[in-house]
């Protein structure tokens, strides 16, 4: 269930302006279904986040059609004209270099990219972020950004995982866990995706397809005669929209 | 990196560098080759000189004469370097590995302590962040998963500290430390609370976040979010705290297989409340209770799930501290109708959920 903190009740306007099917549709639908109930200050709020999870959407697609290389963190690489790539095989924002060029960098020169799936994630949010915000206040806001697989996050992003949520929205990340892989494959011991919508998922590595494509490609990677499976995780990882939102907000 | 003394050649190598070490691996070939095989099998010499001494040891014959640790630790490199090698070109990959695995099963009396040798001297903050750096990775995997070696764990955590002050990569032995499904080895973890370097305390805390005494945990009982922030407790008292908590839960603990791949804050391990409340120890790796349940505990088990979380948290840290002060007590306790066992909580803890 959707409320709002503003007396915003007209539901179905919001809905309207999205075609049944689109994951912003989807998205909206099953939080209104939900038994859970979604508190929004307003139905501006709302919109931030509907459109956000599409940014993330949008983003995962252009990488994929980018072809961004899987790259393990020994072997990553990133165009070193806005990004060091430091020891640990993370990418830092080089000082002087403006944030906003440097994330769209990765999707016009995807070719010189190269990171794991988790990595793949955050470069997904960053770009999200900044195709909500534009990029005079992304730059204002990121003075610096790391690229390190889940750790090292902007505070003002907030990734946050939630256990056992009471839904999945299409944008969410999810993890397929691979917990008999090969050990002389450890990079194939999970995989984050993004929901993107209708039962479609995409994961760094491994491409675009529905949950048992995620599941089968892992588990080409399991020990031989292993008959424990990979299998999705019960927990849901989300920026922080309400914070980046009030960002948004206030610098407007 | 470690405490194991340092080989003449392991002197050179890190005194004056590879090629220094390579150089006089050469000369003493031609001068006083007895005295280059003695050195190479010195007992204490590490792997990665031994490795950076590879080409040349083949390309002399030598390794007939490295001891049989040395010469299988070998032999185990260049077999894993080859699926490192496959991992970049994908070819026939799989069908090599299953190979490669089912050759090194094949030695299980010398290829389990070759590993380890290699784990315990081959990880050095100096070695190359490239393909050596992935072998080493492999060979700690192979130990800890193939061989199910629990005994490197300590070293393991001493690496793991140890890179992660000099900002070196430590994600995969941080996944393969829990993989391990020791819980005994958390006390390592603990240890680090401890320590003076800051560094070692903020990645302890990150480690051990399941720990309510390391965390406050602001969580929303709905979602199961989890918004930890850490707590000011710091040195000692945050390692006492620690260490205490581990020893009243161990028994219930299981690792979730959660690894820092996954998420920003992940919960390695989790107390399984259900066995805590019944006194019964898990399975570290499934959380399940291991012994088959009677029929009264299958019966009070189902009430429990009924519960909030809340308060089947207070139903079993009750049921553990009345079972370690007065067992007779708890006996009698834990035989009671469920909605007796709720009163007897509520009346001895004020009532309060």
């Amino acid at each position: 269930m959707i409320e709002f903190v503003s007396g915003d009740t007209d539901l179905q306007a919001i809905l309207d302006q999205y075609q049944q099917g689109s994951p912003e549709y989807e998205f909206l639908r099953k939080m209104a279904d939900s038994s859970y109930i979604y508190r929004f200050s307003s139905s501006e709020e709302l919109d931030f986040e509907t459109n956000m999870r599409r940014h993330i959407i949008d983003a995962s697609l252009a990488l994929f059609r980018g072809r961004l290389a899987f790259r393990i963190f020994q072997e990553s690489k990133c165009n070193e004209k806005y990004w060091i790539r430091r020891r640990d095989g993370g990418f830092e924002l080089r000082p002087g270099a403006s944030a906003s060029e440097a994330v769209d960098d990765i999707f016009r020169n995807t070719r010189l990219y190269g990171t794991e799936c988790a990595t793949a994630i955050m470069i997904i949010y960053y770009k999200a972020v900044l195709d909500s915000y534009g990029p005079a206040l992304f730059d204002r806001t990121f003075r610096s950004i790391t690229l390190m697989n889940w750790q090292e996050i902007d505070d003002l992003l907030n990734v946050a995982t939630y256990r056992s949520p009471p839904d999945y929205f299409p944008g969410d990340c999810l993890y397929v866990r691979n917990p008999d892989v090969d050990p002389l494959t450890p990079e194939w011991q999970g995989e984050n995706i993004i929901d993107l919508g209708n039962g479609k998922y995409y994961g760094h590595g491994i491409g675009i397809g529905d949950m048992d494509h995620f599941i089968k490609a892992l588990n080409r990677n399991r020990i031989p005669g292993s008959e424990v499976s990979a299998y999705l995780m019960d927990s849901v990882t989300r920026p922080d929209f309400r914070a980046l939102y009030r960002h948004w907000k206030n610098a407007s | 990196m470690n405490s194991i003394p340092l080989s003449l050649l392991d002197n050179i190598r890190i005194s004056n560098g590879p090629d220094s070490l390579k150089n006089y691996f050469g000369e003493l070939y031609h001068t006083n080759r007895s005295r280059l095989v003695e050195l190479l099998n010195d007992p204490h010499l590490h792997f990665y000189t031994l490795f950076l001494l590879k080409s040349g040891i083949y390309a002399h014959g030598l390794q007939e004469n490295l001891g049989p640790i040395y010469k299988r630790a070998l032999q185990i490199a260049d077999m894993l370097s080859e699926t490192i090698d496959d991992q970049v070109q994908r070819r026939n990959a799989a069908e090599r590995r299953t190979k490669i695995r089912k050759d090194l099963r094949a030695e299980a009396e010398s290829v389990p302590s070759a590993l380890k040798w290699i784990v315990e001297t081959g990880w050095d903050t100096d070695m190359p962040e490239d393909k050596y750096e992935l072998l080493l990775e492999r060979c700690t995997a192979m130990l800890i998963r193939e061989f199910r070696d629990r005994s490197v764990l300590p070293q393991i955590a001493d690496i793991i500290f140890s890179r992660n002050r000099s900002g070196l990569l430590i994600h995969n032995l941080v996944w393969l430390f829990f993989e391990a499904k020791d819980p005994g080895s958390l006390y390592l973890l603990a240890q680090r609370l401890g320590s003076a370097s800051a560094a070692d305390v903020s990645l302890a805390k990150k480690l051990l976040r399941f720990i309510p005494e390391i965390r406050s945990d602001k969580s929303d009982s709905s979602t199961g979010e989890a918004a930890a922030t850490d707590t000011p407790v710091s040195g000692p008292a945050l390692y006492y705290r620690a260490v205490r908590w581990l020893s009243e839960n161990m028994p219930y603990l299981y690792f979730t297989g959660e690894s820092m791949q996954m998420c920003t804050k992940p919960l390695f391990c989790q107390v399984s409340l259900e066995a805590k409340y019944l006194g019964r120890p898990v399975s570290p790796d499934t959380g399940r209770i291991q012994a088959p349940l009677r029929d009264s505990e299958a019966g009070l088990l189902e009430d429990f799930r009924r519960l909030t979380k809340a308060q089947q948290q207070q139903m079993a840290d009750f049921s553990r501290m009345l079972g370690s002060r007065d067992i007779y007590q708890w006996n009698s306790w834990i035989g009671l109708p469920f909605s007796r066992q709720l009163e007897a909580v509520s009346l001895m803890t004020g009532g309060s959920e």
